[in-house]
């Protein structure tokens, strides 16, 4: 990658708050921003959630739904010992 | 008034497992059978629906209109664009939360026989609009510990 190319590459992370860097003569020092992605993570975490919580209550409906488990089962029942 | 918006775009993707102890058959009936759907699907008790209607074929719709108790109008509207029989759902849907568009969504559905059980991978490919937040995402501090709750005490039963 050419030097112009991470220039601009930095200049977009540090306007994003992502990178910081300072400056001593000729030598500019980037580093990463602590906690720069707490903002993102929560973003993509509040995104997620529904969809996990979906497949959840898909999960739970799964294991009430005894009566669909004795339609589907055509082999013998074997599992009757839960109760 | 759309001035006052500040349109914003952004792109994202992820991926949810789940390891149900049911085959295929039951996963997949659970999916796509319109009354089986209709005990899990939503938002729970804490929303009205409005008007609601499913309809599981390649090219049919599911739509859900309501209101959250005391809070916002929530519209999801969904086609479905691929479905391989006990192996694969692909869907896409919008939502909108009081007339603002939310997002727009690519949604893959991919079960696989594992062991006694099913493996789910769910894969959602979005754009969300104008950080608009949706209503379940901001609950979610409350909410979605109460929900965790409920299924680890349906799972120990």
């Amino acid at each position: 990658m050419a030097l112009p190319t991470v220039v601009e590459h930095l200049r977009v992370l540090e306007a994003a708050g992502i990178v910081s860097s300072t400056k001593v003569g000729r030598v500019r020092t980037c580093q990463l921003t602590p906690g720069a992605f707490a903002g993102p993570v929560e973003w993509l975490r509040a995104n997620r959630l529904p969809a996990e919580r979906q497949l959840d209550r898909l999960g739970r409906f799964l294991d009430l739904d005894t009566d669909l488990d004795t339609d589907l089962d055509t082999s013998t029942d074997t599992s009757t010992d839960n109760e | 008034m759309s001035e006052l918006i500040e349109h914003s775009q952004v792109h994202a993707t992820f991926v949810i497992e789940r390891h149900y102890p049911h085959r295929p058959e039951q996963v997949w009936h659970g999916l796509s059978d319109n009354a089986a759907r209709e005990q899990w699907f939503g938002a729970g008790d804490a929303f009205a629906i409005h008007k609601k209607s499913h309809d599981f074929r390649v090219g049919g719709r599911a739509y859900e209109d309501g209101q959250w108790h005391g809070g916002p109008r929530s519209t999801f509207s969904a086609t479905y664009t691929d479905i391989v029989e006990l192996k694969r759902i692909v869907s896409t849907y919008d939502m909108w939360v009081d007339g603002g568009h939310l997002s727009t969504s690519l949604t893959t559905i991919a079960l696989e026989p594992d062991g006694d059980g099913t493996q789910l991978t769910y894969t959602e490919q979005g754009v969300h609009f104008d950080g608009l937040v949706s209503v379940e995402g901001r609950e979610q501090g409350t909410r979605g510990l109460l929900d965790q709750l409920a299924t680890y005490l349906g799972a120990a039963k």
